[in-house]
């Protein structure tokens, strides 16, 4: 009985903790993931390069097009042009259709690439909150403020354990 | 006799135990600050609707809701308690020596208590932005 009464108490002081104890949160301010993680860092250069690479290539093609079409416009031109002006327009569309293509194939690839980060940094932030028996991890968008001095604050942690785990992505364009 | 005073210390013991943990595990001083219910409670934003209304009313004649010209135009002179509002609160968590401020909702989806602050805020709102005046369209 004296036993049965001990569990009972147990119990009700540990739901009365629970319920109105002040929580232990952990949080995570990624703002400025770009300068700090490596993945990110490498990341950002390859698509800048690749889409710098697309652009490059479209302005190669289609500048000789382009000035044959300023050419057959001048004045004076007869009316037989028309076909080849015609076929012109047609090729330059299709480079800048192919242009834009590889581009949204480049930006399909970044997005990802970032999302593999982002899976990677919850299961960090999971990991963190499991280590330090934390009740939430917020995000500070999540925040009207907080204290960046707090021991509550992970991102420090975030980064590293990101870097190492996750030092370089490469974008895989289909 | 004996039997109840056993009962008693294993119970003590419960709360001592239970007491122990809750202070082992770090917890974190929560505020809570309700932007709705800031506005709601500012006394410069209800001046400066007043202000708005009186203005429309002179103008155009025309009492009741503001119309989307006067809406703006309070939008626009309400911008800058909106500017001021995180520095307020910065200011009340630091002096409290909170570690973190949320709106309700946010506090309510991780199921964390705070401190509802947000009297606090609009009233050092106020106070801050008290030369606040209606910027007529």
């Amino acid at each position: 009985m004296k036993w049965l009464i001990f569990a009972l108490l147990s119990f009700a002081f540990s739901a009365l903790a629970t319920g109105n104890a002040p929580k232990s949160i952990l949080i995570s301010d990624t703002r400025d993931a770009f300068e700090r993680v490596s993945a990110l860092k490498s990341l950002l250069l390859e698509v800048d390069t690749r889409i710098q690479t697309i652009q490059k290539a479209y302005e190669q093609e289609v500048a000789p097009l382009t000035a044959e079409l300023e050419q057959l416009r001048k004045p004076g031109q007869t009316g037989q042009n028309q076909q080849r002006k015609a076929s012109l327009l047609l090729q330059i569309a299709a480079l800048q259709k192919q242009a834009s293509v590889q581009q949204q194939a480049v930006g399909a690839a970044n997005e990802k690439a970032l999302a593999q980060i982002d899976i990677a940094v919850l299961a960090i932030e999971a990991e963190l909150k499991k280590e330090r028996a934390a009740d939430a991890v917020l995000r500070v968008q999540e925040t009207l403020y907080f204290n960046a001095s707090c021991a509550c604050n992970i991102t420090e942690e975030i980064y590293q354990r990101l870097n190492a785990r996750l030092p370089k992505l490469v974008l895989s364009i289909k | 006799m004996n039997r109840l005073q056993m009962l008693l210390k294993k119970a003590a013991l419960v709360i001592c135990v239970g007491l122990l943990g809750s202070l082992c595990h770090a917890a974190n001083l929560v505020l809570i600050a309700d932007s709705a219910n800031i506005e709601a409670r500012s006394t410069v934003v209800a001046r400066l609707k007043a202000e708005a209304s009186a203005a429309q009313l002179k103008k155009t004649n025309k009492a009741g809701p503001l119309n989307a010209e006067y809406t703006e135009a309070l939008e626009l002179s309400l911008s800058d308690l909106r500017v001021a509002l995180p520095e307020v609160i910065e200011g009340i968590a630091k002096a409290k020596g909170a570690d973190v401020v949320l709106e309700p909702s946010i506090a309510k989806k991780f199921a964390l208590v705070g401190v509802d602050v947000s009297a606090e805020v609009a009233q050092a709102l106020d106070i801050r932005a008290s030369k606040s005046r209606f910027l007529a369209p």
